[in-house]
């Protein structure tokens, strides 16, 4: 048995193939100075928000009775008529790259680095 | 009927090398017992584990998996089709406390993770430890659970939970194979079919 508490060649390999991918993936999502919210519902985007651009805090309520508070720099679930709550507990949303779901009512909410579309990628003088 | 298998007990360079001569072999009927005592260990380390993710400050939606060393010692000394029985009971918990889905997320993920333990330990056993076995299972359970809700949610959720999600199953994975290790030998005390545990 004690042969088997110890990490084996390919187990370290493993784990160092497995975080080198995690890293990739961190990547390829790729970051970005802008912070926007994008509201999805059955996939498809209802919301995008600047939350660089919010001032003051706000409630958004979406068709399917999901409501999400907006904050300046972040957002949250805030009501859901769902049985887990799971988005709720997910708490504030802040960074890019964050991303939370509220499954029975088709609702993702996921934060990236890209100004919302319309906005200017970057402006040059 | 007690009779002597001394061919189940080979575990080189171990305690259990040998087992006294009266250990009896287990029946079906033991086996079962000891799948019900371990789907009630799930079911108590899934609740744990819920009340320690309220105080631990995880990202979203990342747990630390702690019943998966229950079902995984399951798979191994049981068999998949108990482990796979225990997950189900599990899935029925979750579905109690949670609601549908998220029972559906919860019996694709713990499928798909005891499905990679069976394969594992079948076919890599002496090459990956049980921390190995644990990781890889940790990752594929978080995939299992990502897919379920991208095809609930109904858009492809993989490029934002999945580094999040690689990286909680590579560090929640080895410590609960970790914890396997260390729980082991209480664990093999009433475990029926000892020989799954020694090299093939």
């Amino acid at each position: 048995m004690t042969e088997r508490l110890k990490l084996k060649k390919a187990d370290v390999l493993l784990i160092c193939f497995l975080l080198a991918a995690a890293l990739a993936l961190l990547l390829l999502r790729g970051g970005g100075d802008a912070l926007t919210a994008e509201v999805t519902v059955a996939g498809e985007t209802v919301e995008r928000i600047d939350l660089k651009a919010v001032t003051s805090p706000y409630d958004l309520t979406l068709e399917n009775g999901v409501r999400l508070h907006v904050e300046p720099g972040g957002i949250s679930f805030c009501y859901s008529d769902c049985r887990g709550q799971d988005c709720v507990r997910c708490g504030v949303l802040t960074r890019a790259g964050q991303a939370a779901a509220c499954v029975p009512n088709k609702t993702l909410v996921v934060l990236t680095g890209k100004p919302p579309k319309g906005a200017p990628d970057a402006i040059s003088s | 009927m007690l009779s002597l298998h001394h061919s189940e007990f080979r575990i080189p360079n171990s305690e259990f090398a040998h087992p006294k001569p009266s250990r009896p072999r287990y029946s079906p009927a033991k086996k079962a017992a000891v799948a019900g005592l371990m789907a009630a260990l799930t079911l108590a380390l899934s609740f744990v584990e819920r009340m320690l993710c309220a105080a631990l400050p995880l990202p979203p939606g990342v747990r630390p998996g702690l019943s998966n060393v229950a079902v995984m010692f399951s798979c191994i000394a049981l068999g998949l089709p108990f482990a796979l029985a225990i997950i189900l009971v599990k899935a029925g918990f979750v579905m109690l406390v949670s609601g549908v889905y998220a029972g559906i997320i919860s019996v694709s993920g713990g499928v798909l993770s005891v499905l990679s333990v069976a394969l594992l330990a079948r076919f890599a056993e002496k090459k990956l430890s049980f921390t190995g076995i644990s990781v890889v299972s940790a990752v594929l359970h978080n995939f299992g659970q990502l897919t379920a809700a991208s095809l609930l949610v109904g858009s492809a959720l993989y490029l934002w939970m999945a580094p999040v999600l690689l990286i909680s199953g590579v560090v929640f994975g080895a410590v609960t194979g970790m914890l396997l290790n260390a729980v082991l030998p209480a664990l093999l005390k009433i475990v029926p079919k000892v020989e799954n545990f020694e090299g093939k």
